[in-house]
């Protein structure tokens, strides 16, 4: 099985090494070879489907450490950074700006216990405090930014996805859930909220004016802001302890 | 291997010694996501190609935004397609997505349009999704942040957005949502849960059909497994769901009978539509095209997924009947299905993402494990990286010469003029010109059969068949406007037929005037 899996290893890393020297060869304007990819590709997946019909998972993935890491780390840094720059019409910086957050990110691979804290524990004061903050800040740009992109981006995403996502997480998730679990949530709670709502409405053929459109963000993340304090209130420890008049 | 945890339920112990709402605790954390955050702004940079020229790459986004723009004007969705097969036909898409555009640009644009970009921050979300559906798999740990990274790199994301999918991009970004809502309520029902799942759920089902029937197969297939090995437990779980769900899902639901039924109603023969979708069959090629050739070696990962039995059986069974869906549609054709097959394979993005942990596992020691991941994620990366640069180019469909020649056109034309045009223009013109337009679409690319009949003619127009005269006259065809970057096949024998007369030409579309018999 070891054997096998070195095997494995082998023919996917040279699918890629080929694969890339491929890309880089149509782009510096040679003759196409992905073919030749694509056959190495299609290798390294039987051998794969050979290691799984064969093999079984072994163990967790483990601590990352070391001087392969920091080596593998460059390298995924240098390589498509190297394919950009064999392009034809030279060095471009939209691809090379791609290409180093590539790289960057393919690195941050060895950092995944840093990525974990980051969604343990701590949504309680923070998040409300930070919920707060947005709420604010989104009043203050939509207010002050000017009506053009990317200004627009920045103030719409915020005021119908981020504002009432935010809010509506505070109240629909455990309090144990960190603000990097809130924030992601916040897109798809506030969607969720709001395009049922909407819909709602079409069926019954009431309009969905643009004020309404423009309040419907903030409104949810009031609602869900009270409900939540009002629900910290009644499940506070004081208020069990008070004395009855 | 460590114990798996729900991922709306984290670890308390040992994560940070800060105190939750300290300085340099909360600084600590900003700091700790670095690595998703990069993941998370490298699939929307990846996404962000599509909008590096004039104009956004691709055809689809221009009714997207028009429905939008219908919307943020009347409050109420866009049921007839203004001035496309002359105003014939009704408009199917489901109504989430323009409400979505219309919603972003209520605060402070008078279009849509503008807001376009905004879209390639989708992958942002669809990364973090699946972050968190895989840590709901495999645990805190490496595992998550593999499944992210692959997520962000796997070319299919930047090859939607480059045609303009994004109805569909809006969807498939929020399945892993509604996925991860619908175990963690199986796995702890209670009333928040429950809650959670229906707005997933709910929020998802409107936005885009295909999103809408890819989940729902997904969803019932699970339900229907668990129902029948644990008949009283799963019955109660859904008993639960019931109230919350019927709130949220029902419009959606509704509207979604109604596309069906619009979409069929011409009476097209299941045969017909077969043979249509013939062309769209996934080969080697089509695959290698879409999900680059290392996208095979990923597809293992699934399987490997299922048979990792350090998951939960319920989970991989719920990821297994999305696999089997999308399975089933790609290679639909075999079991007589009738689908644009190509465009299944979008939806496996997901599976992929979630199998390569599972695959990177397959390999020995920590250090070989490590260079499998980095050496898949930056081959992946990097051919995403070209085949996105490849996309935008060839998919450039609106540019400053077609907005000149539709310029020309409304000048030297009159307001009921019909005019036939190439598909891809089809797309944007209705918000260029308000003429009645004839496009000639082929059968595989229509969704509204009751447009089957009037792009019909307009193919015989466009490629001057034996039938070009007949429908001329029929419909009172004024003029023709012809792609040069996406010419039907057969259209090159407009410029030598005695009908037709050369008005305007650039590098990008031909305008022909038709003379009268």
């Amino acid at each position: 099985m070891r054997a096998l899996r070195t095997a494995f290893l082998a023919a996917t890393l040279g699918a890629v090494v080929l694969h890339l020297g491929s890309i880089a060869m149509v782009r510096a304007g040679a003759a196409p070879t992905i073919e030749t990819s694509s056959r190495a590709g299609l290798l390294a997946a039987l051998l794969a489907l050979l290691l799984v019909a064969f093999g079984a998972p072994s163990g967790d993935l483990g601590e990352w450490r070391g001087a392969a890491k920091l080596g593998l780390a460059g390298w995924a840094v240098l390589a498509p950074v190297s394919v950009v720059a064999a392009h034809h019409r030279g060095l471009q910086p939209y691809p090379t700006l791609v290409a180093l957050v590539l790289g960057a990110a393919v690195a941050a691979v060895a950092a995944p216990q840093r990525t974990e804290r980051a969604f343990d524990a701590g949504g309680g004061a923070a998040g409300r405090g930070q919920a707060l903050l947005l709420g604010l800040g989104i009043a203050v740009t939509s207010l002050v930014l000017p009506r053009t992109p990317p200004w627009t981006w920045i103030a719409g995403v915020a005021a119908a996805l981020l504002l009432p996502g935010v809010g509506a997480s505070l109240l629909a998730l455990p309090r144990q859930a960190g603000w990097a679990t809130r924030l992601s949530w916040a897109g798809p709670l506030a969607l969720g909220l709001q395009l049922p709502l909407l819909i709602w409405l079409d069926l019954f053929e009431i309009p969905a004016r643009r004020p309404m459109l423009v309040a419907l963000g903030p409104a949810i993340a009031l609602v869900a802001w009270c409900a939540g304090a009002l629900r910290r209130t009644r499940s506070s420890p004081n208020r069990a302890s008070e004395p009855t008049p | 291997m460590t114990k798996p945890n729900p991922s709306l339920e984290p670890d308390d112990g040992g994560s940070s010694a800060e105190p939750a709402g300290s300085r340099s605790g909360n600084w600590r954390r900003w700091r700790d996501a670095l690595p998703l955050a990069l993941a998370a702004v490298l699939a929307t940079l990846l996404r962000g190609f599509a909008f590096l020229d004039d104009y956004p790459s691709g055809a689809d986004y221009a009714h997207h935004l028009l429905a939008a723009d219908h919307y943020l004007e009347n409050g109420l969705r866009m049921i007839a397609y203004p001035w496309f097969q002359l105003g014939l036909t009704h408009y199917t898409q489901l109504p989430g997505a323009a409400m979505l555009y219309a919603l972003v640009a209520a605060s402070g644009s008078p279009s849509s349009f503008p807001l376009a970009p905004v879209t390639a921050a989708l992958g942002a979300l669809e990364v973090s999704g699946v972050f968190l559906l895989a840590r709901r798999l495999y645990g805190p740990g490496p595992p998550p942040l593999l499944a992210a990274l692959a997520c962000a790199t796997f070319p299919t994301g930047p090859a939607m957005i480059s045609w303009a999918g994004y109805s569909n991009l809006v969807g498939i970004a929020l399945t892993p949502f509604a996925l991860l809502a619908w175990l963690e309520h199986w796995s702890r029902p209670d009333r928040r849960s429950a809650v959670l799942t229906a707005i997933a759920v709910g929020g998802l089902l409107g936005v885009h059909h295909l999103s809408s029937i890819w989940l729902l197969a997904t969803l019932a297939l699970f339900t229907l497994a668990m129902l029948f090995a644990e008949p009283r437990r799963s019955a109660s779980r859904l008993a639960s769901l019931l109230w919350p769900l019927a709130v949220a899902a029902i419009p959606a639901a509704v509207r979604l009978v109604e596309v069906a039924l619009i979409s069929q109603a011409s009476g097209v023969q299941a045969a017909d539509r077969l043979a249509a979708f013939q062309a769209t069959r996934v080969g080697w090629s089509a695959w290698v095209n879409m999900t680059s050739p290392l996208g095979i070696v990923l597809a293992v990962g699934i399987l490997a997924m299922l048979r990792d039995k350090t998951i939960r059986g319920q989970d991989r069974l719920a990821i297994g009947c999305y696999s089997l869906v999308t399975l089933l549609v790609v290679f639909g054709w075999t079991l007589g299905i009738a689908f644009y097959y190509v465009r299944a394979v979008y939806f496996l993005a997901l599976p992929i993402a979630l199998g390569f942990p599972a695959l990177v596992r397959l390999a020995g020691g920590a250090s070989a494990r490590l260079a499998l991941a980095v050496t898949l994620l930056a081959g992946l990366g990097t051919s995403s990286i070209a085949q996105a640069e490849r996309d935008q180019a060839f998919y450039r469909v609106l540019t400053p010469e077609v907005v000149d020649a539709v310029r020309r056109l409304e000048a030297v034309s009159h307001e009921g003029d019909v005019v036939v045009c190439s598909t891809v223009l089809a797309y944007h013109l209705p918000w260029l010109i308000q003429r009645p337009l004839l496009p000639a679409m082929p059968p595989e690319t229509i969704g509204n059969s009751e447009q089957s009949l009037l792009a019909a003619d307009a193919v015989a127009v466009m490629t001057a068949s034996s039938r070009l005269e007949e429908v001329l006259d029929a419909r009172q065809v004024a003029f023709v406007l012809l792609s040069k970057r996406f010419p039907e096949s057969g259209s090159d024998a407009l410029a030598v037929h005695p009908r037709m007369s050369l008005l305007f030409q650039n590098e990008d579309v031909v305008l022909y005037e038709v003379r009268p018999r």
